[in-house]
């Protein structure tokens, strides 16, 4: 009988250890949830100022580009006018 | 058209109540337990989760996280996804924006 009691049973230390392993305990659910939330604010935060600058000279040399291609386009324009300007029209 | 119309008005006000009496307990049901999990942590449970935390990197040393239950590692495993998906909550926030960069 007593050998049977002692099979069922679990020792203190072995009840404290499965049940940290099973994750119930709700601080640290709530820790880890606020830890993610500040550390997810923290990730978003860092990478927005990274891509920042790195989209404004993006925009700033397609804004050079874009002016370049539109000069390019008024020569063109401008040359095939005066090509195509003749007294015989 | 019209009839069709006022036939639709007609049954708002029925389909805001069966809204709210589906809602209501479910609501309860929320509340009930957001008022407990979705607290900060008070100073004196911070300890408890490292020490939970270092718990569970001791039963995965001595091998006694792969006794698990499916049913507790499947329990495990929405939790670890729910907190995972805070994170992506706190990026939004941090990046001002629901989707992508506005850069």
């Amino acid at each position: 009988m007593v050998a049977i009691y002692q099979r069922l049973t679990v020792t203190t230390e072995q009840a404290v250890e499965i049940k940290l392993i099973l994750f119930i305990c709700r601080s640290s659910r709530k820790t880890a949830r606020w830890s993610a939330l500040l550390l997810g604010v923290i990730y978003g935060k860092q990478r927005f100022d990274y891509l920042k600058p790195i989209a404004e000279e993006e925009r700033r040399v397609e804004e050079a580009e874009k002016k370049a291609r539109e000069e390019q386009e008024r020569i063109y324009k401008q040359l095939s006018e005066a090509n195509s300007d003749t007294i015989l029209k | 058209m019209a009839q069709a119309v006022k036939k639709v008005v007609n049954k708002v006000p029925a389909l805001v109540g069966a809204a709210l009496t589906y809602s209501k307990p479910r609501l309860a049901t929320f509340w009930h337990y957001a008022r407990v999990e979705l607290v900060p942590p008070s100073p004196a449970e911070i300890p408890k989760a490292i020490e939970a935390a270092k718990g569970l990197i001791r039963s995965y040393q001595t091998g006694r996280l792969g006794q698990t239950t499916v049913k507790d590692a499947i329990r495990n495993g929405l939790v670890t996804t729910e907190v995972l998906m805070w994170f992506y909550i706190g990026e939004c926030i941090g990046k001002g924006g629901i989707v992508g960069y506005d850069v």
